[in-house]
């Protein structure tokens, strides 16, 4: 089958790519480089492959590369940091200890980017069924929810040092 | 994933030329996640895949006042799940959105796709059932409205020729001054795993004379309503252990289910009764503390 094209904005810049009508989105993404988006278990279980589309976390397993034409993708490569630093949910999840192995994490870490720009003050039960699709063999969640709670107050900080300074 | 075509159609009549040029090779795609999954294990191999998720007119849902709310074939479940009108009229469909796969596969799988699937462990198809959800289908030149319990035949068998797509579900709301309602399942793991057995029981009362609905899935070909169990709950407005009891035989008179890699068939008997018991008792506290003490 011929190639397709497909125009859609990664990680906030315009692509044009090639892909087979039936390449999902975790496949295109790889091929193409963006290697932190984890193929785990392919059929919607694990969530390493979690992205960003228009604002909400999808499993990039469960959607075609053709699905996101005119839509706007963000993977961790394409979070948004001051120079030189890591993003807030990076860097909470580092100072947590949330990162053994770390091949759930990227997928972790989109799921987080999501939900606290919806809810910037979550409560424990909340973050956990939040996370409920990004499983992790390694860290027993602890520590990841902990650190959801750390990147919550260091954004909300964040945001509120950008409106006093206004 | 074996090879297919993809075709995105601008609206629905593109859609409709497609399925009647080639529907015998053809599947149509809402969101994909039953679909693709299919696919990738073998289980269907479509030639081309129509998705009707680049069709904006079944992107929405559309509320007609009290009477019920339309939606459209491309809703996610986390859509219905923070629809309020949806909750407040139908909360055992919320709880059933709710126990359904988790918070992110819940963006991109959709209501009607469940229902479509029509697989006996559906989530969502017991509490529509006790909503008696109609099931709108279309083709290039005709359309007609079927009750679901009429359009779900067998395990993924539906009443649906293959230029037919099903646009919409209707939901109508009770005409009731309360509507309180239950979903309980029971699987292995609390995200990510299909019903064992499920429960959904609604409640609607009618100048304080509660009318009760139920409903059962994933023991059985299709999920069914409970009529004999509605009749014994609706004859005398008091429920006590007895007349639990009695809903709980009828209801494991209605249901035939199989031993499968997801529990034994004594299990799911056993299991059903806990969640009949269950999901009655939780009814009568939900009609007390929302209905102000009735
Ligand atoms: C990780 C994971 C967990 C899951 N957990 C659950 C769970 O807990 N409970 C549960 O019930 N299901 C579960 N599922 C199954 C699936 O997600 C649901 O059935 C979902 O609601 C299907 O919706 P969809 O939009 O993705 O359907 P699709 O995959 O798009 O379609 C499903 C079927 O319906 C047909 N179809 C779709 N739209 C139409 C239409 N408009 N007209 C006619 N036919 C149509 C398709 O051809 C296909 O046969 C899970 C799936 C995954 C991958
Ligand atoms: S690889 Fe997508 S959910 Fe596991
Ligand atoms: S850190 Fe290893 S799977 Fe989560």
């Amino acid at each position: 089958m011929p190639k397709r094209a497909l125009s859609f904005v990664l990680n906030g810049e315009r692509v044009e790519w090639e892909v087979e009508a039936s390449d999902t989105l975790l496949r295109a993404l790889r091929e193409n480089g963006l290697t932190s988006v984890k193929r785990g278990c392919e059929e919607g279980e694990c969530g390493a492959c979690t992205v960003v589309i228009d604002d909400e976390a999808q499993k990039s397993c469960l959607v075609l590369a053709l699905e996101v034409e005119g839509k706007s993708v963000l993977t961790t490569e394409g979070l948004p940091a001051a120079p030189g630093k890591l993003h807030p949910i990076q860097q909470a999840f580092v100072d947590e200890g949330a990162v053994q192995c770390g091949f759930c994490t990227p997928g972790f870490i989109m799921t987080t980017y999501a939900f606290l720009k919806a809810h910037p003050n979550p409560t424990d039960e909340e973050i956990r069924h939040a996370l409920s699709g990004n499983l992790c063999r390694c860290t027993g969640y602890l520590s990841i929810i902990k650190a959801v709670k750390a990147a919550a107050a260091a954004l909300s900080n964040q945001s509120g040092a950008a409106e006093g300074g206004r | 994933m074996r090879a297919f075509d993809l075709f995105r159609p601008k609206d629905l009549y593109q859609a409709f030329d497609r399925l009647e040029l080639n529907g015998h090779e053809t599947m149509l795609m809402s969101g994909g996640t039953d679909l693709l999954i299919w696919i990738k294990k073998g289980l269907v191999s479509p030639k081309e895949v129509v998705d009707l998720g680049s069709i904006d007119s079944l992107s929405h849902t559309e509320l007609r006042g009290n009477d019920g709310v339309l939606i459209g074939t491309n809703v996610s479940l986390n859509r219905i799940i923070s629809h309020p009108e949806i909750k407040r009229h139908c909360p055992a469909l919320i709880e059933a959105c709710e126990a359904h796969s988790d918070a992110v596969v819940r963006n991109k799988a959709t209501l009607v796709g469940n229902v479509c699937s029509a697989v006996p462990s559906g989530d969502t198809i017991p509490p529509l059932l006790c909503y008696e959800a109609e099931v709108i289908i279309q083709t290039s030149c005709s359309k007609r409205q079927l009750p679901l319990s009429q359009f779900l035949v067998g395990p993924r068998k539906k009443n649906l020729s293959k230029t037919e797509i099903v646009t919409h579900l209707w939901i109508p709301f009770p005409k009731a001054e309360l509507s309180v309602g239950v979903y309980r399942r029971a699987s292995r793991r609390r995200a990510l795993d299909l019903a064992q057995a499920a429960v959904a029981c609604t409640v609607f009362l009618h100048q304080g004379r509660p009318e009760y609905r139920l409903a059962v899935g994933a023991l059985s070909p299709v999920p069914v309503r409970i009529r004999e169990g509605e009749r014994v709950l609706n004859e005398t407005y008091d429920i006590d252990k007895e007349k639990v009891e009695r809903v709980v035989n009828s209801v494991q008179k209605a249901i035939r289910p199989i031993t499968d890699v997801r529990g034994s068939r004594e299990y799911r008997f056993a299991v059903t009764a806990e969640l009949v018991r269950e999901s009655l008792s939780l009814c009568q506290t939900r009609i007390k503390t929302e209905g102000g003490g009735r």
